[in-house]
Order: C-alpha cells, then structure tokens, then sequence
C-alpha cells in the first residue's frame, strides 16, 4: 500500500467536478434514501413498509449500510448533500483507478491515464446515486490492495468487512481475495498455509452484517438469475455504446497479451473471475475495466516518452559538438523522465530538487485547491432532484391508500413522492419475484386475463406509461382515465 | 502431436461421431421451412426468387437474403429423401466441419489435450445444427481455416481452393462474409511477417472478387451490416447469456482464451483473429461457435503449458499408448461401437419434421379469404404447410424491416393505434399464442374462436 498520488487526487477531484451537473434522477436513489431514513432513527427495516402488495413480508437488509449512508447525505443537506456524496464517491472511484495504473508503471502518468479511461468511461455509467457506487469504489479498492504484498491481503478483510454492510457487490470481493490466496498459495508453495486463515477470516467478515446468511441472497440473486427485463442486469451488448466500450475494453485485455511480459498468477487470479462477471450483465461491465486498468498500465508502450526520446535525439542531432552528441546519445538510451514524475508522482526517478517538506507543502497545496473546487461546484451545482422522467404532474390524480397499479420504474420515485399511495412494485425487486412481479407483467401487458388478476388484487387505479399495452386497452374496458400526459396516464376503476 | 495418419484416422471418428449425434434431430427449425419454400419455387420455376410470393404485405416487393443455392440444396435433399434426406444433409454438414476442426486442434497439441477442446466446441455448435443455409457456414468455415494454416505453415498451393470455395459458400450462406475476413486477417498478417504475403493477398483479392460475381447473393455490405445490428427481437441474434448453457460454454472459451493469452502471450495471427471473432460472438449468440473453432486449435496448443505453470500437469491420453494391450482392445472397440450407433442412426433418421413448436392443428381451419395475422415464429411453417394464405409476417425478416414489423409489434402488442392498423391491413384472421394481449382483447370483442390448444388461438372477425 503506497501513499496516493497528487496526479491521482487531481484528476479523482477533476472528475468529482464534472459529476456535480448531473442532478439527482436516479429512480433507485428514492427507495434507498427512504430506507435508510428508517435505520437512521434506529428501525432498520426489516419487513417491507412502502408497498401494498407485500406489506409486511420480509425485505433485504444486506445494503443497510449504503442506503445510511445516502439517508444521512440527504438529512444534511437535502439533495444537495445526496450529489456531494456522489462527486466524492467518483472522486475517490478515479482517484484510486489512476493511482493503482501508476502504481503499477511507476513515473508514467500518461500511460497510467490512458490505461485508466476505459475503467473511467465504462463506470460513468455507473456513476448514479446508488449504494452500487460505493461497491465500484470498494472494488477499485480491493484491486489495489490484492496488487500490493501481505498487507494489501491483510487490509482487505476490514474493507471486505464495510463492503459487505455497503452493497451486493462485495461477493465478488471475497472471489477475489480467495483467489488471490489460491494463486499465492500455489506461488508460495513452502508458505500456503498462511493463506487459509485470511481466506477464513475474509468468508467469515462478509457474514458480519444484520443479515447474517442472508446477505448472500441479493449477491446469489443478482449474479445467479439476473432480472434481464431490467436493462442493467440485460446482457453486455456490444450494439450500445457502454457494450462497444466493453467489447473494447475486453479486445484490449486479448491484444495486450501480445506483449512481452506475461501476467503474473495473481493478475490472472484477479482478471479471470472478473471477466466472467463483467460478461454476466451490462451493470458489471464496468469491474473488467477497472481491474484492467494496472494490467494495461504495466504492459503498454510508452508512446509520449518514445515520441519524446526521438523527438529530442533528432533535435540533438542538429547540433554537431561532441558534447552535443552525448547528450543526444543518453537521451535515447533512458526514457525521459516526464516533468510530472519529478513534481511528486510516486515511484517518479528524477532527481528531487526540493526537500521533503517542501514537496509535502506542495502537495497538500495542490490537493486542498482540489477539494475547494471540488466543494465550490457542488454548491454551485443543481442541488434538487430532476423530475424531468417521472409523473409529478400526475400526483395529483393518484388515489391515497393501497390498490394503485404503478409503472415498475417510477416505484421509488413514488415511494419519495407520494408516500400515501403505497406502491404496487419498485425497483427493489427480489420481494417482488415472483409471484406479484408475474402479475404485474400480466396486467402492464394487457396479457389474457388480466382484469381477473386486477380484480384479485384489488387494483382501482393505473399510473402507467401512455405507450403501455394496458393505458390502451383498460378505456376500452371501461376504466376512466382522470390523468394524461406524455409521461403519465392515470387510470381508475 | 501425432502423426499425419493418426490425425486423420482422429478427425474421421470425431467426425463421424458428430455425424450420428447431428442426425438424431427431427428437423424443427422455424425457419427452415421458408427456406425449403423458397427452394422449392426457385426449382420448380427455374430462376432465382427475388420478388416476394409468400407474404399479403410485401407481396411482389422485391428483396435477397443471399444462400439461393444453400436453399436449393436443401430442397433438393428434401426432394430426394424427404426430412430424412434433410437429417442426412445436416449430418453430413456437421461431420465436415468436426473433421476439419479436429484437425486443426490437432496440428500442435496432443490428443488428450485437443480432443476435449474439439468435443466443447462441437458442444457449442449444436445451436446452429439446424437445417438451414447457416450449416454450409459451419462446415466450410473450419475447412478454410485449415487451409489457411496449411497455407502459413508452407503449403501455399492450398489457397488454390479458397476462391472457388468462396464463390460457392456466397451462394450457400451470408456467413461467407466470415471466410473472406478470415482470409483477410492471414493476408494481412503474411503482409507484416513478410512471408508469403504475395499468395495469400492474391488469394484475398481474388476471393474477395468472387464473392461479386453473382447477384444473388446477400451483398458483403448487407452480412457486414446484418453482423453489426442484429435484430435484438430473434433470440439466435441477441448476445450471449454466459449464465445459460451454451453462453456459459462460450463464456469457458473465452475464458480459456484469456487464461492462456494472459499467461503465454499470443502471436499477431492469433490477436487479429480472435479479437474480431470475439466481437462478433458477443454481438450475436449464433456466432459464437466461430470464435470456439478459431479458439480451439490457439487454445490446444497453450493449454499444456497453462496447466503446467498451475503444477496441474496434462492428462494422460484414457486409450493409453498405442502399443499398449490396453490401446490395441480399446481403440477397435470405441470404432466398432461407434459404427453400430451410424448405423442405428442411419436405420432410424427421422422422417417428419418436429412440429411440437407449431399451430399445426390450426392450419386446416385457414382456409377463406382475408388478411391471416400470425405470430413471427411461425410465418415460415406456414408458408410451407398453407402455401394458399399469404403469412404477415415471417423470419426472412428483410423484406418486413422496418414498417410492416413495426405495424405487427403494435398489433400483436395492442399498441396505440392498433385498431386502425387491424383495419388498414384488412386483418380477418388471427392465429397467435393465446397470451398474446391481441389475442386477449380480440376474444373480448367477440371475434370468433376457431380453433385453440395450449400453443395457439385461431380467431376470426365476426
């Protein structure tokens, strides 16, 4: 574990910056932060309390932590605070990529740079206010750790510990470190049995939660049998422009094997797993980039550093003193060492002109204007939430009380905006399966039958979509439409 | 690495072993059926079908789907043998490709090593073992790429046959765009290496000039253009799901490939040739047996040295050595008890088609005038069995994009506006899967039930 580079906390902030336009939209941000406004007055819910269709019936606690972490975000500077934290998670999210790809190619920033934009510009898919951030962050984390020595292994059980009360990602952690112990262990053949009680002590952090055993069923659920009608968990397709990114992504892994220096057993340990995930659903995609990123900043050329060596011999070569030459000649036989290197990026040769303490000022400079741009474009930034999708003007038409029939994708926002209407289903999904997730789809579909299932149900009102099969056939069965507009039909009994 | 002899003497028992499990099938293929239409018009009116003749909504509109001779020949086994004569072809189409896989795995790997590659691989391939035109694509596809690697390895007379080959594979299927790009990537490659780059670019020119000469064919710019947007509504054309069976064998090549490359490096043939096939894989579920086929011969040879550096160590051959007691009874004996399964296989082909997936109880009640509108996957099968009512739709797909599919997803969907769209068309008849929401509503509105069962509804307008 190496200290963090200045580069690296720059471009992280960069990017923290360019994150604030982006309002808050996300349609799971509304159910999370509901959520963890429960466990933040000390009710950690564990029966669901938002829908009418599963009142009461047991709902995951595995992502308690997360959903906390957004609740108190909002509880300190409403949505506002909700975008900050955003703008940090993406802040540290890059900061850690482009630090781990210099790590990995000591001295070479814009090889580290270039080897992190696929991970950048694959995750900013991701990039949405969701406890799913905080696992890519946990991820980019764990990958620099695994790449470091016994500490890095030893480090990586406390944060698998918080990963795991954070987000259903962190399965793919524990993966990682066990892997990472086989392929030490079979490295380290005189010492392996080391390896078993840190595989023991990793198991044993992710069942520290208040789920316990449960806590792998969101993980199992989500990797095992991903819902693909939810365009996130649809696999990776390279007809879209996140697929191409990935398909690149991945055709870079496969052409940088033609380089000269093989991977080691545990950059294979790491790379493998993560690309059978990354190929499991479209939401993953962005881990293959992100734990690529050191294995494409150790392999690649030095493109800039040769253009520069030539560029210099050949301006040498116009001189025609001896001294001259020589000089040429050592330009060419070392890489020059790029000016940034030498302002404090670690690893960096050059000779330090400056005293620690100096360079330390320096950097700490250089990191707080960061951080104050970073805060002033969050203040700056649009802090309420952007309604733009969703049927706020349709509010108004919704009945109080339980019967209504939503669209599946305005479940939270309903949840955060009309808290008196219970929902029929949302974006938290797994309570949902089968059963009313069936019949929901039934209904939306105007499948055969699907009056029969309103009237079990007990359904007296629609808000769906104008496009839905169901906004056009229920009129014609003589529910009255109280509501319409582009976004939003409403429709009663 | 055997010899050239045990090669061959392998590649003939995987190939005959792929034989008898590719003719176990009844043909069911919803598409085939259109096909063996479409052959059929072309042989019984002597000329290439490039007009519509099956459809009410572009009837005499003209369109190509290219493989007009992958279509005649598949009428033409049917003609000769019935569907059993099709099962024969479909054997014998498969056999070709598994021969010529297996000896490309086999030109630097051992037996033990490349056999179960080859075994996955083929594995993979069943979801393209249907009788249609794409079965020329997979057996002339390992044959070229076996002539490709003879040509590098020094037997550059070989490329004599690529043109011609590629002449008949444009006519036979639109994956002929595959073969050229494969004989691309190795001319490309000769050009870099500086070896031998003069025959294989004569080669690629060539063929790439062939594959103009005929205009019925699927031009190369409607496969690139098909290849990079498959139409995401047809399953094969969707991307691989690695957590169903065949994408998780895919995701294993894949894997493998990755594994190997990452721990053994690979060559610039290997990367200009994977990577696109990758590519092309992952847009679309039915090519993924193409990269599994150019992975298996990279992956044969690297396995060994993988497995080494992991202290796993490579199996040993289950026939044992060759001069062995235990070789000489067991190598007889797997020959022997494959011949009895051909000819089990042979004795019993199917002969009808499998037609479980189908409204085949609803096709005597089509008779009378009007628009039919029918559900996507089943326009070919009654093209063939109801040549007199005109389908709406069905999986020739082209001459349907984008209007007429559209108006056919609002329909059977109940999008807005579809009552005036069942009128526009003149719709009369309705024969859909039952939790069709069209079929739903037109039931509420008094259309006649016709016929149903569990798979179909046949409704008829009042």
């Amino acid at each position: 574990v190496t200290r963090v580079s200045t580069f690296a906390l720059l471009l992280g902030a960069a990017f923290g910056v360019l994150i604030t336009p982006q309002p808050v939209s996300d349609s799971d941000v509304f159910w999370h932060v509901a959520t963890g406004a429960r466990t933040l007055v000390g009710d950690l819910p564990r029966t669901d309390i938002f829908s009418w269709t599963i009142a009461g019936a047991p709902v995951l606690t595995d992502q308690w932590l997360g959903d906390l972490v957004f609740a108190a975000a909002r509880a300190m500077a409403d949505w506002r605070g909700v975008l900050a934290l955003r703008a940090l998670a993406v802040a540290a999210l890059v900061t850690i990529v482009i630090d781990t790809a210099l790590a990995a190619r000591p001295g070479r920033p814009s090889v580290a740079v270039a080897a992190a934009l696929p991970a950048i510009a694959l995750s900013r898919f991701a990039w949405t206010d969701r406890p799913e951030l905080l696992g890519l962050v946990c991820f980019a984390l764990l990958v620099r750790l695994l790449r470091g020595g016994d500490r890095g292994l030893l480090w990586s059980i406390p944060l698998l510990f918080v990963w795991s009360q954070l987000h259903g990602s962190f399965a793919l952690g524990l993966a990682l470190i066990l892997a990472t112990c086989a392929a030490r262990a079979i490295e380290e053949r005189r010492e392996r049995w080391r390896f078993v009680p840190i595989a023991a002590f990793a198991v044993l952090a992710t069942l520290l939660t208040p789920s316990g055993l449960a806590v792998w069923t969101s993980s199992g659920g989500h990797f095992l049998a991903p819902p693909r009608f939810v365009s996130e968990e649809g696999v990776p397709d390279l007809s879209t422009f996140p697929g191409m990114l990935f398909g690149l992504t991945l055709a870079f892994v496969v052409t940088t094997t033609m380089t000269t220096r093989r991977a080691t057993l545990r950059e294979i340990a790491i790379l493998i797993p993560v690309a059978f995930v990354a190929l499991t659903a479209a939401r993953h995609t962005p881990l293959l980039a992100i734990a690529a990123s050191p294995y494409f900043a150790s392999r690649w050329p030095d493109v800039l550093a040769r253009w520069r060596s030539s560029f210099d011999a050949r301006a040498t070569e116009t001189l025609s003193t001896t001294e001259q030459r020589s000089s040429s000649g050592a330009a060419r036989g070392t890489p020059r060492t790029p000016s940034l290197a030498r302002d404090g990026v670690p690893g960096g040769r050059g000779p330090q002109a400056r005293s620690d303490s100096a360079g330390a000022l320096g950097r700490a400079s250089v990191v707080g204007l960061g951080a104050i741009v970073l805060a002033a474009a969050i203040f700056l930034a649009d802090g309420r939430v952007d309604e733009s999708g969703y049927p706020r003007a349709a509010l108004a038409a919704l009945p109080s009380g339980p019967g209504l029939l939503n669209q599946y994708d305005w479940g939270g926002y309903l949840i955060y905006a009309a808290p008196a209407t219970p929902v029929f289903i949302d974006g938290r999904l797994f309570p949902y399966v089968p059963a009313v997730l069936d019949d929901y789809r039934a209904m939306v579909g105007a499948h055969p039958g699907w009056q029969d299932i309103a009237s079990r149900r007990g359904v007296r009102a629609m808000i769906v979509r104008p496009t839905d099969p169901i906004a056009v056939r229920a009129p014609e069965r003589g529910w009255r439409v109280v509501y319409s507009d582009p976004i939003a039909v409403v429709l009663v009994r | 690495v055997p010899g050239a002899a045990l090669s061959a003497r392998l590649s003939l028992l995987i190939a005959l072993a792929s034989f008898a499990v590719a003719i176990a099938r009844a043909p069911a293929d919803p598409d085939m059926f259109w096909h063996l239409a479409s052959g059929k018009w072309m042989v019984e009116h002597r000329e290439i079908l490039r007009a519509d003749v099956f459809s009410s909504t572009v009837s005499g509109q003209p369109y190509s789907v290219g493989e007009w001779l992958g279509e005649i020949v598949l009428y033409s086994a049917y003609a000769l043998g019935g569907w059993a004569g099709l099962v024969a072809l479909r054997g014998i189409l498969v056999a070709v490709g598994a021969f010529f896989l297996t000896r490309l795995a086999l030109r630097g790997a051992r037996p033990q090593v490349a056999l179960p590659l080859v075994a996955a691989a083929l594995i993979l391939s069943t979801i393209v073992w249907t009788d249609r035109p794409q079965l020329f694509t997979l057996a002339l596809f390992p044959l070229v790429l076996d002539l490709l690697y003879s040509a590098r390895d020094g037997a550059t007379r070989r490329l004599v046959l690529i043109p011609p080959l590629l002449l008949v594979w444009t006519d036979l299927h639109g994956g002929y765009a595959l073969g050229l790009a494969v004989v691309g990537v190795f001319a490309l490659e000769a050009v870099l290496r500086r070896r031998a780059a003069r025959a294989f670019v004569t080669t690629a020119v060539l063929g790439f000039a062939v594959t103009l000469l005929d205009p019925g064919s699927l031009g190369i710019g409607g496969a690139i253009a098909h290849a990079a947007a498959p139409p995401r509504f047809i399953v094969e054309e969707s991307p691989p799901d690695v957590l169903r069976p065949a994408g998780f064998l895919f995701a294993l090549f894949v894997l493998g490939t990755l594994t190997a490359g990452l721990s053994g490096g690979m060559s610039l043939l290997e990367v200009l040739l994977l990577v696109p096939l990758l590519w092309l894989a992952l847009l679309a579920q039915r090519d993924m047996p193409y990269f599994a086929f150019a992975a298996v011969p990279y992956l044969a040879t690297r396995l060994g040295p993988v497995m080494a550096r992991v202290r796993l160590g490579v199996p040993r051959s289950p026939f044992g050595r060759a001069s062995t007691p235990v070789g000489h009874a067991l190598a007889p004996a797997a020959a022997l008890a494959l011949a009895v399964v051909i000819v089990m296989g042979l004795a019993s082909l199917p002969t009808a088609a499998d037609v479980s997936a189908y409204p085949a109880g609803a096709t005597p009640l089509l008779g009378g005038g009007g628009t039919l509108l029918n559900e996507y996957d089943w326009g070919g099968y009654l093209i063939w069995t109801t040549p007199g009512r005109p389908v709406f739709v069905d999986g020739r797909l082209f001459p349907y994009l984008p209007a007429v599919f559209a108006d056919w997803s609002t329909l059977v969907n109940l999008g807005p506006g579809w009552r005036d769209l069942l009128e526009r068309y003149g719709v009369t008849t309705v024969l859909l899967r039952p939790d069709r929401a069209l079929a739903g509503a037109l039931r509420e509105d008094g259309w006649r039930v016709a016929g149903s069962d569990t798979r179909w509804v046949l409704l008829s307008r009042p």
